[in-house]
């Protein structure tokens, strides 16, 4: 979080991040940084982990969803199970 | 004369006397008793006739009468043929109404009846392949969840942002 942002944090001003990267596990800074490189750096990244996520990364931004974890591919596979 | 007549027996004063007597007699029959009875006589026929008058026209009258009501028996009965005739073919119309009516009844319940049967098919058949992915997708939730390592988590976010890299290229 740039130094800004802390000084908006601690006067309780809350800024709306623009792009969410949530995974199972923690990243590294090589991985969050070829995320950003591929994303765009100019936007703020908030990186959250979320074990229901059963492997895999889903990126939102500016409201448009990239879903690259297994649950996005079982609930596919799931939908088309029901619909066939 | 009065000789000849005396010969045979015949006293011609007396048949004279008779003679006149018979005439007296006559008138006053004629005059007391015979106009009377011819009146009477005359009468009796005009009455007999009158009757065989009236019993002519009677007789007339009755069969004109009868003639009558033979002809209204005959409309009568034309009437109630007609009636009958009319009423039947209404009747067979309204029968065929019903049976038609009965019969699209029929048709109607057998296409419902069809429809709900495929519907609940349909529900039964949606309702199945629901279980089947919910239980397919636990399983397979469940195998994948205790397979994936963090090693293979940030193998697959790699491929990940391999492909979006090549797909902005």
């Amino acid at each position: 979080m740039k130094y800004s942002q802390r000084k908006l944090k601690k006067k309780k001003i809350v800024i709306d991040p623009k792009t969410y990267v949530t995974t199972t596990f923690e990243l590294d800074d090589a991985m969050k940084s070829r995320i950003k490189s591929i994303f765009g750096s100019e936007d703020e990244y908030v990186f959250l982990t979320d074990n229901t996520i059963i492997g895999g990364i889903t990126i939102k931004k500016h409201g448009k969803l990239f879903d690259g974890s297994i649950t996005n591919i079982l609930n596919q596979l799931h939908s088309k199970i029901i619909s066939a | 004369m009065e000789d000849v007549l005396a010969t045979i027996g015949i006293d011609f004063r007396m048949v004279l006397f008779s003679v006149i007597n018979f005439l007296v007699f006559f008138l006053v029959l004629q005059k007391f008793v015979l106009k009377k009875l011819g009146a009477s006589l005359a009468n009796r026929q005009a009455m007999i006739e009158e009757s065989q008058r009236n019993a002519a026209q009677l007789k007339v009258e009755l069969e004109e009468a009868r003639e009558t009501s033979l002809k209204i028996i005959a409309a009568a009965n034309q009437q109630a043929s007609d009636i009958v005739e009319k009423y039947q073919t209404e009747a067979e119309k309204l029968a065929a109404q019903i049976k038609q009516q009965a019969e699209d009844s029929i048709a109607s319940f057998e296409q419902e009846s069809r429809k709900l049967m495929e519907a609940e098919r349909n529900e039964l058949l949606k309702n199945t392949r629901k279980e089947l992915a919910d239980v397919v997708i636990d399983a397979a939730t469940k195998l994948i969840s205790t397979k994936i390592n963090e090693d293979e988590d940030k193998k697959l976010i790699l491929k990940f942002l391999d492909t979006i890299e090549s797909n902005q290229k």
